[in-house]
């Protein structure tokens, strides 16, 4: 593999390219984008797991 | 996009809205590379703007047809959309300046690439910022053309300020 400045300047170069996208297409580009993030928000959130209160309590200690 | 532009041109001719411009992200896309965004932000001139219900009459036509709100927008197909009145002269020229872009076959008003920074530079959000230097990197905007409109809304102050913490060197 080549430089990482050189891909690093070739990956912002064909990012530019999307400017001389039609602005339909950059429209179309976003929505696939708020539709992710509408189904990410959708989903449930993760239960978070804690420790029962008798381990963080200290309590269960023989 | 395309029902949006078809829902806000029947508002205008149904004497709902006075005038309208897209403004904000989707805007600034005609320009500059695509970015991320989770709305449709719309200027709107409406008849009786200094009642405190003045989006009302936008809601109901909007609710005849079918469209729900979403938050403090209203969801035209995938868009969220957000109606803003016209709150100051410069979003009045803004919206009055628009040009009409062709949106596969549709007209849909859109404020400009000097207006849109201007706004972005009245905001001074991070991310209004970014818009700035966008609209600069694709040449739609230039540092002349935006200090003179900016001077012309007495925000001179703040495009210096913009201008000292981005542009000079």
């Amino acid at each position: 593999m080549s430089d990482p400045k050189q891909m690093l300047k070739r990956q912002a170069q064909w990012q530019k390219n999307r400017q001389s996208l039609t602005w339909p297409e950059k429209l179309r580009l976003a929505e696939r984008v708020l539709e992710s993030v509408r189904q990410w928000r959708a989903r449930p959130s993760p239960v978070l797991r804690r420790p029962a209160d008798h381990v963080r309590n200290g309590t269960d200690v023989k | 996009m395309k029902e949006l532009a078809q829902l806000l041109n029947e508002l205008q001719r149904a004497g709902v809205i006075r005038q309208y411009a897209l403004f904000g992200a989707v805007a600034q896309m005609r320009y500059t590379e695509p970015v991320a965004t989770l709305d449709a932000d719309v200027l709107v001139a409406v008849p009786a703007a200094d009642r405190l219900d003045a989006l009302s009459g936008i809601y109901e036509f909007c609710a005849a047809r079918g469209y729900r709100p979403e938050g403090e927008a209203i969801r035209v197909g995938a868009w969220p959309a957000q109606f803003v009145p016209a709150f100051s002269p410069l979003t009045q020229e803004a919206m009055e300046q628009a040009e009409t872009a062709d949106f596969e076959g549709v007209p849909f008003r859109v404020v400009g690439a000097d207006h849109l920074a201007v706004i972005a530079l009245s905001v001074e959000r991070a991310k209004d910022f970014a818009r700035i230097l966008a609209l600069l990197e694709s040449g739609s905007a230039s540092r002349d053309s935006i200090g003179s409109l900016a001077a012309r809304h007495s925000l001179a102050d703040a495009w210096h300020r913009f201008e000292s913490r981005f542009l000079n060197e």
